[in-house]
């Protein structure tokens, strides 16, 4: 992947720093998935057995885009541990453009069809809630990727030191793990409200 | 024949489809309006864990560093 060789004294230290920043990544994650967890229950107690009136199709359009755009963030990050720039690169941008087909299908599509705006009724206001909040998150995953891909492209990782490709991927999957929740809260549990 | 086992073979192709069968049996028990909360529930538990222990891989948080390479 790269000319550069690490020492073994170097390695240990890199691998020390690498599992507090793993675990420093988890702990944010953690905090972050309390409040997408109290948005989730936010939806049940203000709609409860009723859900927003949205187009079904779409949704699982756009769901089906962000699991195949996790498929391609875990090739990228096995081909970051395997020292294959090329394949890291290609997967990479897959990655990003999936998820920018994601947003596309959400802000440019989704927020366009649905009958409600988001201060109309509570439906509105849960609906631009929970899915604005997660395309922030799916944008500044984006944001994140980029220079993820950029570096790669400048030959800055390596077999033995790609964290940033991990923490990247540890990300966007978090945001796909969010969505897997959020997907049938707001498309598929409950009647559609009048 | 060699490429088919492979693909057989590779974890992350068998998370992907599992992925996509579990989400298209959610689509179909939303379809058909059977109101199976608890299958939901359960659906988005198993996709979670899937995710989170095979692309996240979780275990790697309280593992040794020495096991990176051999991914």
């Amino acid at each position: 992947m790269t000319a550069e060789t690490t020492s073994p004294q170097d390695l240990g230290a890199y691998q020390e720093k690498v599992k507090t920043n793993r675990l420093g990544l988890w702990l944010f994650l953690l905090s972050d998935a309390f409040v997408f967890g109290g948005l989730l229950i936010s939806r049940f107690y203000l709609m409860g057995t009723t859900r927003p009136h949205l187009e079904q199709t779409l949704g699982l359009i756009v769901t089906s885009v962000l699991l195949l755009s996790s498929y391609f963030m875990n090739r990228a990050d096995r081909a970051a541990a395997r020292g294959d720039r090329k394949a890291l690169n290609r997967n990479t941008l897959i990655t990003i453009v999936l998820g920018l087909i994601f947003m596309v299908g959400v802000l440019g599509f989704e927020w366009r069809l649905a009958p409600f705006g988001p201060a109309d009724n509570v439906q509105g206001a849960i609906f631009y809630m929970l899915t604005g909040m997660h395309a922030f998150h799916v944008l500044t995953g984006l944001v994140f990727l980029g220079f993820v891909y950029r570096n790669s492209r400048k030959g800055l990782y390596s077999r033995e030191k790609h964290w940033q490709v991990e923490a990247a991927a540890i990300y966007w999957h978090f945001i796909d793990v969010v969505w897997i929740f959020y997907y049938p809260a707001l498309y598929l549990i409950g009647t559609p409200a009048g | 024949m060699q490429e088919e086992q492979r693909f057989w073979k590779d974890p992350g192709n068998l998370v992907f489809l599992g992925l996509a069968v579990l989400t298209g049996l959610e689509f179909m028990i939303a379809a058909l309006d059977l109101q199976w909360w608890s299958a939901f529930l359960g659906i988005g538990a198993v996709k979670a864990w899937l995710v989170i222990r095979y692309f996240m891989h979780f275990p790697r948080l309280f593992a040794e560093e020495k096991a990176d390479h051999d991914r």
